[in-house]
């Protein structure tokens, strides 16, 4: 299926410290995942193992991708300092 | 021959347990009923129990509500004390009997004897504060302890039912009210988010008052005191169980209509009808009053052994339930479903989504349920009459007036 089920932001995932993944219910009882690896790769769809649904994750790429884990979405207008 | 014997009634649970949600003092998964009797309960008995995101609430017969699983979003109401629990903690807060309760995805709902409504859980938080900003969100969406909600006036709540982050709430006078987020329409409204309980106008329901209502993850089901059924919220699965509305309000969002307007869906006509049937037989013999929900529910025993369940009390007794995105309804003694089916919830042996309610093979339930996706329904079985035992169970609550004259 290549329609999203939803978008959801990153805030609203559970991070797993154990899996380093971020979660979030599946309508169908389960949980969509992505991983922080996943994540600082760019990517941004969660998938159920369960099913054929797969959400959108809504993040700011570029917090991921320094390496720099959040759970919740910075300030607007953040800007990395350039040295 | 007849013996007697007391019927003692039994919470049991299964399902996902990661969280503990099952309340049996474990975080195992359950393939098969297990019995959840904790001592928190005292003995006493459930009358209510409701599944959330990964928690659950129970309320029994004194008016206490416990609740058990995921503590993450302070959705067990006992404020930041523990993560999770697989044993049954009761909400002390609510310090008034409470009659009814629900669980939403992340968050919980609760009506005390009095009419007030409470919330707890952080579900709606993120939401509210991306909705609201600048605006700070209101307390009963920040709480992880029962929070009064305001907005109801002088009204009293009688129903309350919670989807992945809305609420819904019914009140004596048949009047809807709905906040929370409305990302896929199912607030009846414009409006992104609605911080407060706010009135569903009585005019898109055709002017009825509203007897029952139900909600899935991200619909509604409303049900009127004619018998007629609306739905309205999000419906690429089927959930609506109709047509999309070909109204100006209807956007499209990422391919997903946006069905704000409720529409009555006219199969679901008489869902409460199936109750008074029973009444007709003359052969009755009563056996056992039962709460179900809240309301008495008789299960009479005629010379046959075949079950038929009424109710004493049709108002709040709407026999249609919703799962995350798929529906049941019981209508003329007959099990329907639709919506998502990928798993198979619908029933119809397909895995494709049903977009109308489709009737589910010769089923005659009583009782109906649902969890996420997936569905259950207790039906009555007619065995042959060599078997020589009637049990007779005793009047729970003897007050109550029986709805048979005869």
């Amino acid at each position: 299926m290549s329609v999203f089920h939803d978008e959801v932001e990153i805030e609203d995932f559970e991070f797993d410290e154990e899996t380093e993944a971020y979660y979030f219910p599946c309508p169908c009882g389960d949980r969509f995942c992505i991983t922080k690896e996943d994540l600082e790769n760019g990517e941004e769809v969660a998938a159920c193992p369960s099913c054929s649904l797969i959400l959108r994750v809504i993040y700011d790429k570029e917090l991921f991708l320094c390496g720099e884990t959040i759970e919740a979405p910075s300030k607007p207008g953040l800007q990395r300092v350039q040295t | 021959m007849e013996t007697h014997s007391r019927l003692t009634f039994c919470l049991h649970a299964w399902g996902a347990n990661s969280y503990g949600q099952l309340g049996q003092s474990h975080v195992e998964d359950q393939c098969v009923p297990w019995l959840s009797d904790s001592s928190a309960l005292q003995g006493r008995t459930v009358r209510v129990v409701d599944g959330g995101g990964g928690h659950s609430v129970v309320l029994t017969e004194s008016g206490q509500l416990l609740a058990c699983g995921s503590n993450a979003f302070g959705q067990l109401g006992v404020g930041q004390t523990v993560p999770h629990s697989s044993e049954l903690l009761a909400v002390e807060a609510l310090k008034e009997p409470v009659v009814r309760a629900a669980a939403g995805l992340r968050h919980s709902l609760a009506i005390s004897a009095s009419g007030s409504m409470y919330q707890w859980g952080t579900g709606l938080f993120s939401h509210a504060k991306r909705a609201l900003s600048p605006h700070p969100v209101p307390s009963h969406l920040n709480s992880k302890l029962p929070c009064p909600v305001p907005g109801l006036g002088q009204r009293k709540a009688q129903l309350v039912t919670a989807g992945s982050a809305h609420c819904v709430c019914l009140t004596e006078e048949g009047e809807l009210f709905l906040w929370g987020c409305n990302k896929h329409g199912q607030l009846a409204t414009a409006e992104p988010f609605l911080p407060s309980p706010t009135l569903l106008h009585r005019s898109l329901l055709k002017g009825e008052k509203v007897t029952g209502v139900c909600s899935g993850w991200t619909h509604v089901v409303a049900q009127t005191e004619r018998g007629r059924v609306f739905t309205w919220g999000r419906g690429d699965y089927g959930q609506l169980g109709r047509s999309a509305s070909a109204s100006e309000d209807a956007e499209m969002l990422m391919g997903i209509k946006k069905d704000c307007i409720p529409v009555e869906v006219t199969s679901l006509y008489g869902a409460t009808q199936q109750s008074s049937r029973g009444r007709q037989t003359t052969k009755e013999k009563t056996v056992a009053v039962v709460d179900v929900k809240g309301k008495f529910i008789v299960i009479s025993c005629i010379e046959k052994m075949e079950v038929i369940i009424y109710a004493s009390d049709d108002n709040c007794l709407m026999k249609i339930v919703c799962g995350s995105e798929h529906n049941l309804a019981i209508v003329g003694g007959r099990l329907l479903s639709w919506g998502w089916n990928e798993h198979g919830m619908c029933g119809d042996g397909s895995q494709a989504d049903v977009f109308h309610p489709r009737l589910v093979s010769d089923l005659r339930p009583v009782l109906i349920g649902c969890g996420a996706g997936h569905s259950m329904a207790v039906c009555g079985v007619t065995t042959s009459s060599t078997q020589n035992s009637v049990h007779t169970w005793e009047e729970l609550e003897p007050k109550q007036s029986s709805p048979f004259s005869e």
